[in-house]
């Protein structure tokens, strides 16, 4: 995939990620009855079990512009086939962890695992 | 040889390339910034989804008959001072990257930088004087008024102050 490609992906997960992070940090403060309200356990369940798709689109946009943002970062400061090669694996391989770890918690609250 | 020239120009590095900026202009102060507070809410958010996988740890406790007290104990020892003065830095990383991004995209797309002219003495960049630099401030005042409101939630509401 060509470089200005991924870039136009970084960009459409860029908005994506304010407008899905506009709604988390509403839920957090006053569309979740306050901060102190927002973090109880019931607060969290309610928000999990009403929005887990919504939550997993934000971690679908998340993963891809953070690990892409922390290889454009790496590929930035230092440059060559081997090197550039070894960061896209990597990030690859941690992005998909974190993937898989944050969609076991969507997937819990929906009740398919 | 080439190659070797490109990487020079390349490899500035974060002290030269980043850091260094006192002597640049303001754009360069901003793409900084955004280089900082992107790996700075990158590194936050791989620790957040360990953090709420915490929640669906104790909904499987729930499920089971038990309590959900993995994730009431986790919330109780991060009300303090400490964690929320964290969150609080991280909500301004946040929304400064957010609106820094949009300018970002917007100008990258040939918006907001002015149109292009013949270069003449002492040949300035027409578009270090478009609206992308307004926009540029106007971000930053933003910035600081929403984190204003974070500190409010985190603080106020948050921890009683």
């Amino acid at each position: 995939m060509k470089e200005s490609q991924v870039m136009i992906i970084q960009y459409l997960t860029g908005v994506g990620i304010i407008l899905l992070g506009a709604l988390h940090f509403a839920l957090l403060t006053f569309a979740g009855g306050g901060y102190d309200n927002a973090l109880t356990f019931v607060s969290v369940m309610g928000v999990y079990t009403s929005l887990g798709l919504v939550f997993e689109l934000f971690l679908v946009f998340l993963t891809f512009h953070v690990f892409n943002g922390f290889r454009k970062v790496l590929i930035e400061l230092h440059q060559g086939p081997t090197y550039e090669r070894t960061v896209t694996w990597i990030v690859v391989l941690a992005g998909a962890a974190t993937f898989v770890w944050g969609t076991r918690t969507v997937l819990i609250f929906l009740g398919v695992l | 040889m080439e190659e070797k020239a490109l990487e020079r120009r390349n490899m500035a590095g974060v002290y030269g390339g980043w850091l260094k900026f006192w002597n640049r202009n303001f754009e360069r102060w901003l793409y900084t910034m955004h280089r900082i507070t992107g790996v700075g809410v990158g590194i936050y958010f791989v620790i957040h989804i360990w953090e709420t996988s915490n929640a669906a740890t104790a909904f499987i406790d729930l499920r089971v008959g038990g309590s959900p007290i993995v994730w009431s104990s986790l919330m109780d020892l991060l009300r303090n001072v400490f964690a929320h003065t964290g969150l609080l830095l991280v909500a301004l990383a946040a929304v400064f990257h957010s609106l820094n991004g949009v300018r970002l995209l917007l100008s990258e797309q040939g918006f907001l930088v002015g149109k292009a002219k013949m270069p003449t003495y002492p040949l300035l960049p027409v578009s270090l004087k478009g609206a992308q630099r307004s926009l540029g401030v106007a971000l930053v005042v933003a910035s600081f008024l929403l984190t204003a409101y974070a500190f409010y939630q985190l603080f106020i509401v948050g921890l009683g102050w």
